[in-house]
């Protein structure tokens, strides 16, 4: 594996931990927002910021669905890196081809043929010689 | 108005009294100067009230003081204005200032300041908490359904999605992941190519196509979800064109095979070997045209445009084209069909160049054994034994000397020509001649510049009576034949030798048939010549002879054939007459058994199929038993 791809595979790596941790994240913040705090001082706690809240709220949820949508990009991702460096699979493709087409088969074939049809020829083209008709 | 007044008003000319002393004195102040004057007026300007401000009224009364103070203590004219002005600044930069903190927000927030603090509901809060969280939830929910939907859109619409497609193409072709993009590679470098042109192809996923109305019965073509972006030079079909004709044709017509055109834009496998035929085509043609240049022959090949021209013979040419097209578009096809191709397409000689490039590629890559490490890597297997064995310069020059590309495809073509004269040859002597039969056998073993032919010239009904077999190779520049006492006949390209060859075979056979038929009627033969010196001289090669006699030897037939005269048969009897005339030279009876002259035989008279069969007939005939 070279260093490219390590880098690459860390890179995935860290994607993966940032967006869950975002999710997480994210959640624990809409539950603490939801939490009714009962001494909460009055004069703190205004229209615009429950309407703050509120949009903060939104924001986070958004948030958590931009998380999701990023890892399944990743997933997809990922499966192209493993479709595009999985050597084993190809080898074992290439090995399998070589075997579907059986190059020695054919080859014996043909020259079975080959054989054959010299072998009709040289009557065809004696008659064909011999007839009045050339 | 003329009869107004002009008044006059001026200051009264005494001035104001300022004290009167105890003594009754008066002190009058001193009359102010115009600069005084201006100075004083200028005192008297209420900036602040200038400014309209209402705030600045309850300061006015200060000011005034102030103003009191300054005028009293002013220690030079101007400076309470210039004061007045100063802290007007002052108050501006301040100003400024809490305009900047307001807006930067950096360190205070300006907050309206509610007049009336509300009173705290918890409920309020609980149902706007509860509603927010419904907001978020659907957000979340929304964003669920999207990604089911999108992977169910996936699975439904393509019994093929990306990824699987992706590890089919992954199967079959070279591929790699550079950032976000995944590029193929379709050259030939990793057997042994060094052609410069980079040949990649680009892997993306294909737009979704729309749902296609169609009835449920129809089963549409499935779509695939990769798209292949191959490079712009690389797109179409394209192929080499070789054909040998005796003109120099013109521009290349590309009579592409329909099948080809229509299997354009179909899936994206089909589209990368086209693409890679592209590239092997243009690396073929780079690699021909930059040995045309630097072969020397004799008479020079010719590169123009896309076409490569050799002479193979004497009025006949190689062409070897470029073809390619990359849009099947009507007018060239219609153009194609006005015109039809004149030179004809060789495949085999396309063919054999497509394999000459690939066994290039294939030394490139594979050299001989062994491959020690104090060598240089690529050297022949004759260059190792140069050291050793201690070859001169004339044995290293050979060893070095490799045929290019070029000079064995023309002398590929050169036999093709050379062998496709000879068949033509054959058959059309076998056609001219009809009654010794000439049978030829090409033989299945031959290589690309090697080919030999068997023929073998028998009387019809006579096959196993006499057979002369010839055999002839054919080669690049010249054709060898080999003929049945094993004399061996080296012949150029021109076919015309051959056809001599094969008529004076043809000749000799006759007479060697005859003479095997005599051997089974029971006729002596009196003379066998096969370079017969009598009679009128053949155009091409010599005359054959035989003379035969009867089993008794009163009769004597005499056979001369030739390659182009062919064949004269006399005969001549013993005794010449059947009565005899005494006359005053022949007196006695015993002299009409000695042979007569020759009689030439009306040949065309004769009964039967061939030479062979009519002089069975005549021997029968002229035989007493």
């Amino acid at each position: 594996m070279t260093l490219n791809q390590e880098t690459t595979l860390k890179s995935y790596k860290k994607h993966l931990k940032d967006d869950i941790k975002s999710i997480l994240d994210n959640f624990v913040e809409i539950l603490k927002l939801v939490k009714v705090d009962l001494n909460e001082n009055s004069h703190n706690y205004l229209n615009s910021s429950r309407i703050q809240e509120n949009y903060e709220m939104n924001v986070r949820a958004a948030n958590i669905c931009r998380a999701a949508q990023s890892i399944s990009k990743l997933i997809y991702s990922i499966k192209q890196f493993i479709i595009i460096n999985d050597f084993p699979l190809i080898n074992e493709a290439i090995s399998n081809k070589t075997s579907y087409f059986k190059v020695n088969e054919i080859d014996n074939k043909l020259i079975t043929l080959r054989d054959e049809i010299s072998s009709e020829l040289f009557d065809l083209e004696e008659d064909f010689y011999s007839s009045i008709i050339k | 108005m003329s009869l107004s007044v002009n008044v006059s008003l001026e200051t009264a000319d005494e001035y104001s009294v300022q004290e009167i002393t105890y003594d009754g004195q008066e002190k009058y102040t001193q009359p102010l100067s115009m600069s005084e004057n201006l100075t004083k007026l200028a005192q008297r300007i209420d900036f602040s009230r200038v400014n309209n401000y209402d705030d600045t009224e309850p300061e006015k009364s200060d000011t005034v003081a102030e103003e009191k103070e300054t005028l009293q203590s002013a220690v030079w004219p101007w400076e309470s204005v210039r004061n007045k002005l100063k802290s007007a600044l002052t108050e501006l930069c301040v100003l400024l200032d809490d305009m900047n903190v307001a807006k930067d927000k950096r360190y205070l927030v300006l907050d309206p300041v509610s007049q009336e603090p509300s009173e705290f509901k918890p409920l309020t809060a609980l149902v706007a908490r509860k509603k927010a969280l419904a907001a978020s939830a659907a957000i979340i929910q929304n964003g669920v359904e999207f990604l089911k939907s999108h992977q169910n859109d996936a699975t439904r619409s393509r019994a093929m999605d990306f990824h699987s497609e992706l590890m089919t193409i992954r199967q079959n072709w070279r591929m790699k992941k550079v950032g976000n993009t995944i590029l193929g590679d379709l050259s030939y470098r990793s057997v042994g190519s060094r052609y410069p042109h980079p040949g990649s192809f680009e892997v993306t996923k294909a737009p979704t196509p729309q749902p296609i109305t169609s009835p449920s019965n129809v089963p549409s073509p499935r779509a695939s979800s990769l798209k292949v972006t191959v490079a712009s030079d690389l797109e179409g079909v394209s192929y080499i064109h070789v054909n040998n004709d005796t003109l120099a044709s013109g521009d290349l017509s590309i009579p592409l095979p329909p099948v080809a055109v229509s299997s354009l834009e179909s899936s994206w496998q089909q589209k990368l070997e086209n693409a890679q035929n592209v590239l092997f085509c243009k690396e073929l043609f780079a690699q021909l045209a930059r040995e045309a240049v630097q072969l020397q022959l004799p008479i020079p090949t010719l590169v123009i445009g896309n076409q490569i021209i050799a002479t193979l013979f004497p009025g006949v040419q190689l062409s070897i084209g470029l073809c390619h097209t990359t849009v099947p578009n009507k007018k060239t096809t219609e153009k194609q069909q006005q015109t039809p191709s004149r030179n004809e397409h060789k495949p085999v000689l396309e063919h054999s160049l497509h394999q000459l490039l690939r066994e290039i590629h294939y030394n490139s890559l594979h050299h001989p054994m062994p491959h020690p490490a104090t060598a240089t890597l690529g050297i022949s297997r004759k260059m190792y034994f140069a050291g050793p064995e201690a070859y001169d310069r004339h044995t290293l020059m050979e060893a070095c000397k490799s045929e290019t590309m070029l000079e064995q495809i023309i002398s590929q073509s050169q036999h093709v020509v050379l062998r496709l004269r000879t068949m033509y040859m054959i058959d059309t002597l076998a056609c001219e001649i009809k009654d010794p039969l000439i049978i030829a056998h090409w033989l299945c073993l031959n290589s690309a510049t090697k080919s030999s032919v068997k023929i073998n010239i028998v009387s019809y009904g006579y096959e196993s009576q006499s057979r002369t077999p010839l055999v002839i190779h054919v080669g690049v520049k010249n054709i060898k034949a080999i003929c049945r006492d094993g004399r061996t006949f080296h012949m150029s390209y021109e076919s015309q030798e051959l056809r001599y060859l094969i008529m004076s075979q043809v000749s000799q056979h006759q007479i060697n048939a005859i003479q095997a038929l005599s051997k089974l009627m029971g006729w002596k033969v009196l003379s066998h010549n096969v370079n017969c010196g009598v009679g009128p001289v053949e155009m091409i090669g010599t005359a054959s002879s035989i003379v035969l006699a009867s089993p008794n030897g009163d009769r004597m037939i005499a056979v001369r054939h030739g390659p182009q005269s062919g064949a004269q048969v006399s005969i001549s009897l013993s005794p010449h007459e059947q009565d005899f005339y005494p006359s005053t030279l022949v007196k006695d009876r015993k002299w009409q058994n000695i042979n007569g002259g020759f009689k030439e035989v009306m040949w065309e008279k004769i009964e039967g199929k061939n030479l062979v069969s009519k002089i069975e007939y005549l021997m029968a005939c002229l035989t007493n038993f």
